[in-house]
C-alpha cells in the first residue's frame, strides 16, 4: 500500500504515438460469421431436454440409499456442459419431487459422480463418458447421455432427435442394474432397448 | 461530512419504484401463444410433440442470457490447469491480463490497468459478498486473497460495468465467484504441494451434513513460500548490496473459510491474512532488506437468506459483516547506513444489509428489486515516521452509503430480449451516482445470440484518496465510465462456439495527482475501443480447445497519448488433452501479451507465456496428483512498474514447478 510520500507524483499517462481504429470492420467481419447453421445445442432443444430431466425425476423410482437422508436435494450434475447447466438451473429452481428440492452440480469429478442422483453427460468426450460410466456402473445414479452409443456403453437413458423432436432410449436392464425403477408409462414413450440389442438408427 | 436527510433519502427513491411499477404493467404481455415459458409444466408426451426447428411459437424464453460478455471458469478447469490464485484464473480469461510487483496482483481488461490501484475498478464477489473493503477499495487476487481457489466451484467473469445492479467498482468487470456447497465437497479432503522458491503449503477441508438438513464445510489453507534472491540493476551499487535482494521475497498466508446452511439459511465466515517482503526497494526501502513488508488481512460473517415466495417471487436478504487491516513496515536510510522504520497501518470495519425481490409477473418478465446499505464503523489509518516512536498520525472517520435498484427482463418476442436495469446510488461522502444499463438481446437463428449493449458505472472515490493518502482531496468526484459493446454468440455444429465482441467506452474524471497542486484530482479522461474473439470447439474424444484475441487501444484524452500498462494485443491458446481417459489429462497454456508502454516512456517487451499441467485422478483410491510447470520455456518477461519503483519494469519469474497432492475420503 501506499507510503505517505509528498514528494512522488502520479504521472500515469507517457507520450508515444500511433493509432488505428477499425471497429466497424471488425463488426462487419463478426456479423458474416453468423451464417452458421445446424441443430446441435440449440437453447429450445436445452430447454426440452431440461424439461425431460425433471420429468425423468418424477418417473423414476430411487431407492432410499440414493440419498444422504429423507431431507436430502435432488442432485442432477452436468459434466462439461456450462450452456446446458445454465439453462437447466432456472427450469428446475424452485421444483421439487417428493418434496425433494432440486439442484444443480457441475463437473463433479468421476469419484464423486455417486453422489449425484441424474448424471448428465450430453456433451461429455467419449473417454469422460467412459469413465464416469465406470464410475457409477452399480450406484443408483440415473445416467443420461446425449451420444452416439451411450446406451451400449452401459449408460441408462440416452437423446436422440429425430424429425426436429427429442425422443429419448431407455436401458431398463442398466436402470435394474443401478437399482433404479422406471415407471412403466415413461417406458412406453421410450425406445426400449435391452442388453446386448442394438439402440435406435441400430447404433 | 454531510449528511442528508434522510426524507430527501426516501424521495429519490420513489422515482425508479414508480417507474418499476409503470413498466411493469405496461409490459404485461399476452400469454404465449402455444409453449409455455416453463417447460417442465409440460407432461412428455407433449415434450416429444415440440418442434426444434420450425415450432410455431418457438419459445418463450427465460432470459437467462446475461446481458454481458460472460466468461465461466469451473472447479475443474482450475484442477486441469493448475491454477493457483484468482490471478492465474483471471491471466486465462480472454482479454484479461495482470501485473505483478512482487507485492501485490493488479488485473487488467480492456487495455486498462494501474499497478497501484489495487483492483478498485473490478468488483470481485465471493458467493454475492463484496470483498472490496472500505478503504482503499482494494480486491485482492494473488496469495493476498481471501479465497483459495480449491474452494471454487466457479467463477463467473462478467465483463463491462454492472454498477446498475452492484454500484461501486463494478466499473471494467465484475468477478463473482461461487465457492463448493458442502455436499459438494469430501467428507475429508487433505492437501498438500511443494513447489520451486521454498514453497510448501497445504490445506485441509471438512464437510458434514447432519440428519436436521444442516450442513457445514470449514477449510483450513497454508502457504510458505521463501521467495528468490532478485537482481535488480537499477540498485548495482555496494550502498544496495550490488541490486541483489535476497530473502525479502518470502510471502506466508493463510485462509479460512467455512460455510453453514441449514433451511433456507447460509452463514459465511471467512478470514485470511498475508504477510509479504517487498524485495523490489519499493517506495525508496532497501532493497534486501526484510523487514520491508506489507501484512493484509480481511474477514467477514455473512448471512444469506434465500426463499421462494410463490411460485414466482424469490425474496433474498443479506447482512453481513466485515473487516479488513493493512500493516506497512517500510524501512529507510536516514542517513546511510542508519536504518529507520516507517510504519502505517490502516483498518477496515463496516456492516452491511441487502436485500433482493426477484418477481415474474409473466412468464415473459422477470423484476428484480433491491436495497443495500453500508455502515462503515471504522476507517482509520495510523503512522509512526520512526517506529518504535510516537504516533505521528491517528484519525477515522466514519461513513455509510447506500443503493437501490431495478432490472426489468424481458422476452419481447421469440426474437428479442430486453435487459433494463438503473441503481441510484447515494454516498456521505460525497453524493450520488445514478447508473443505467440497458441491453437488447437479439436471436436472429436459433443458435445465434447477437447483444447490443450499454452501461455506465462508477467507482467511488476511496477513503484513502479523499482524506488520508499525501495526495488526499476531499473535493473528489466519482469516477465514471461509459462503454457501448456489441457481442455475438455463435454456436455451431460439432460443438463449436464462436463468440466475439467490440466495445468502445470513455471514462470520465479519471482520479490522478496534479504535479502542480500535489493533489489527487479528476484529471484524467480515457477512450477506449478494442475487439475480441474466442473460439471453442470440442472434440469427442474429450480434446477441448480454446482460442481468442483481443486488439485494443486505450487513449489518454487529455493528452492524447495511449495509456501505460496497455498491451495492444492478448492472445490466449488452451488446450485440454485426455491422454488416459479421464483418469489422466493435460492442460496447455500459451498467453502472449504484446509489448507495454512504460511510466518512464519505454516498452516492457512483448512475450509469450506457456504452462503445462498433468493431472492423474484415483492414482489409488481417493488420491489426485497435479504436476505443473509454470512459463515453461523458461521465457524472461518483465511487467511495468509502478511510480513507487525505481525499476521502470520488473521481471516476472522463468520456469517454475508445482507438484500437488490431494487425497479426499
Amino acid at each position: 500500500m501506499p507510503v505517505r510520500d509528498p514528494n512522488r507524483s502520479y504521472p500515469r499517462l507517457r507520450p508515444v504515438s500511433g493509432a488505428p481504429r477499425g471497429i466497424l470492420t471488425s463488426l462487419c467481419l463478426l456479423a458474416s460469421l453468423t451464417s452458421f447453421g445446424a441443430q446441435s445445442g440449440s437453447r429450445l432443444e436445452f430447454q426440452v431436454k431440461a424439461a425431460f430431466l425433471y420429468n425423468f425425476a418424477k418417473f423414476i423410482e430411487w431407492p432410499r440409499e440414493a440419498f444422504r437422508d429423507a431431507d436430502a436435494g435432488f442432485v442432477i450434475c452436468v459434466v462439461d456442459d456450462e450452456e446446458f447447466a445454465g439453462t437447466l438451473e432456472p427450469a428446475i429452481k424452485g421444483k421439487s419431487v417428493d418434496g425433494r428440492a432440486f439442484r444443480v452440480r457441475r463437473n463433479s469429478s468421476p469419484d464423486q459422480a455417486d453422489l449425484c442422483q441424474i448424471l448428465y453427460l450430453g456433451t461429455a468426450g467419449t473417454s469422460r463418458i467412459a469413465s464416469y460410466l465406470e464410475a457409477v456402473r452399480t450406484a443408483p445414479v440415473l445416467t443420461v447421455g446425449d451420444s452416439l452409443g451411450f446406451i451400449r456403453r452401459g449408460g441408462v437413458i440416452n437423446f436422440f432427435i429425430r424429425d426436429n423432436r427429442v425422443r429419448f432410449e431407455v436401458n431398463p436392464d442398466a436402470a435394474s442394474r443401478a437399482g433404479l425403477r422406471i415407471s412403466s408409462k415413461l417406458l412406453q414413450l421410450a425406445s426400449v432397448v435391452r442388453d446386448g440389442k442394438n439402440a435406435e438408427d441400430g447404433r | 461530512m454531510k449528511h442528508i436527510p434522510i426524507e430527501r433519502r426516501g424521495r429519490a427513491w420513489t422515482l425508479p419504484l414508480l417507474a418499476m411499477i409503470v413498466w411493469g404493467v405496461l409490459t404485461q404481455a399476452p400469454a404465449a401463444q402455444s409453449l409455455p415459458g416453463d417447460l417442465t409444466q409440460l407432461p412428455i408426451e407433449e415434450l416429444m410433440a415440440i418442434d426444434l426447428v420450425y415450432g410455431a411459437s418457438r419459445h418463450q424464453q427465460k432470459i437467462t442470457e446475461a446481458p454481458s460478455f460472460v466468461t465461466v471458469v469451473t472447479a475443474q478447469d482450475i484442477r486441469r490447469y493448475g491454477y493457483r490464485t484468482l490471478a492465474d484464473i483471471l491471466r486465462a480469461a480472454h482479454g484479461f491480463y495482470t501485473t505483478y510487483d512482487r507485492n501485490y496482483t493488479y488485473l487488467g481488461v480492456r487495455g486498462f490497468s494501474r499497478p497501484s490501484d489495487y483492483n478498485s475498478r473490478f468488483l470481485l464477489l465471493v458467493d454475492g459478498h463484496r470483498i472490496n473493503d472500505n478503504f482503499y477499495g482494494s480486491a485482492y487476487i494473488g496469495t493476498e486473497s481471501i479465497i483459495d481457489v480449491d474452494l471454487i466451484d466457479r467463477v463467473e467473469i462478467i465483463r463491462g460495468p454492472s454498477s446498475s445492479l452492484y454500484g461501486t467498482s463494478a466499473f471494467f468487470a465484475v468477478i463473482n465467484v461461487i465457492t463448493f456447497a458442502p455436499q459438494d465437497t469430501p467428507r475429508l479432503q487433505v492437501s498438500g504441494l511443494g513447489a520451486s522458491y521454498g514453497t510448501p503449503a497445504g490445506r485441509m477441508n471438512v464437510a458434514k451434513t447432519f440428519s436436521t438438513g444442516a450442513s457445514i464445510l470449514a477449510s483450513l489453507s497454508a502457504y510458505k513460500s521463501a521467495g528468490q534472491t532478485l537482481f535488480y540493476p537499477e540498485y548495482d551499487d555496494p550502498q544496495f548490496n550490488n541490486g541483489v535482494s535476497e530473502g525479502s521475497d518470502y510471502d506466508n498466508a493463510y485462509q479460512f473459510f467455512s460455510t453453514t446452511s441449514y433451511k433456507n439459511l447460509t452463514v459465511r465466515l471467512a478470514y485470511n491474512s498475508r504477510e509479504k517482503g517487498i524485495p523490489t526497494g519499493a517506495f525508496d526501502t532497501p532493497i534486501n532488506d526484510p523487514d520491508a513488508k506489507t501484512i493484509d488481512s480481511r474477514g467477514y460473517l455473512d448471512l444469506t437468506y434465500e426463499r421462494p415466495l410463490s411460485t414466482n417471487a424469490d425474496l433474498s436478504a443479506r447482512v453481513s459483516y466485515d473487516r479488513s487491516y493493512y500493516r506497512g513496515d517500510y524501512p529507510y536510510y536516514s542517513p546511510y547506513p542508519t536504518t529507520l522504520l516507517y510504519r502505517e497501518h490502516s483498518w477496515g470495519e463496516w456492516f452491511g444489509a441487502e436485500s433482493k425481490f426477484t418477481l415474474r409477473p409473466t412468464a415473459k418478465q422477470t423484476l428484480t428489486s433491491g436495497f443495500e446499505f453500508r455502515g462503515n464503523l471504522e476507517q482509520r489509518q495510523r503512522w509512526q515516521n520512526v517506529y518504535p516512536g510516537p504516533v505521528d498520525f491517528d484519525d477515522q472517520v466514519h461513513s455509510s452509503e447506500s443503493g437501490l435498484y431495478v432490472q426489468d427482463e424481458i422476452a419481447v418476442s421469440d426474437r428479442l430480449a430486453l435487459n433494463l436495469g438503473v441503481r441510484h446510488d447515494h454516498y456521505e461522502t460525497f453524493g450520488h451516482s445514478t447508473n443505467p444499463r440497458a441491453a437488447f438481446i437479439l436471436f436472429p437463428a436459433d443458435q445465434t445470440t447477437l447483444k447490443f449493449l450499454f452501461g455506465s458505472a462508477f467507482r467511488a472515490p476511496t477513503v484513502y484518496e479523499l482524506y488520508y493518502g499525501s495526495h488526499a482531496n476531499p473535493d473528489l468526484r466519482p469516477e465514471s465510465i461509459a462503454t457501448y459493446e456489441v457481442v455475438l454468440e455463435q454456436y455451431a455444429h460439432g460443438n463449436l462456439r464462436l463468440s466475439g465482441s467490440a466495445f468502445l467506452y470513455r471514462i470520465s474524471d479519471l482520479v490522478s495527482v496534479d504535479t502542480s497542486s500535489g493533489l489527487f484530482e479528476n484529471l484524467d479522461h480515457v477512450s477506449a475501443q478494442g475487439i475480441e474473439i474466442e473460439i471453442e470447439k470440442r472434440f469427442r474424444s474429450g480434446f477441448r480447445l480454446r482460442g481468442s484475441s483481443t486488439l485494443q487501444e486505450a487513449r489518454d484524452d487529455v493528452n492524447d497519448q495511449p495509456l501505460t500498462n496497455s498491451p495492444r494485443l492478448l492472445a490466449k491458446f488452451s488446450g485440454e488433452v485426455p491422454i488416459r481417459s479421464e483418469r489422466l489429462t493435460a492442460g496447455v497454456e500459451v498467453q502472449y501479451t504484446s509489448r507495454r508502454l512504460t511510466l518512464d516512456g519505454n516498452y516492457a517487451p512483448d512475450f509469450a507465456v506457456a504452462n503445462l499441467n498433468v493431472l492423474s485422478r484415483q492414482l489409488v483410491k481417493g488420491l489426485d496428483l497435479s504436476v505443473g510447470v509454470y512459463n515453461l520455456f523458461d521465457t524472461t518477461y518483465a511487467d511495468p512498474g509502478s511510480e513507487h519503483h525505481l525499476q521502470d519494469t520488473i521481471e516476472q519469474d522463468g520456469r517454475n514447478f508445482r507438484i500437488k497432492l490431494t487425497w479426499g475420503f
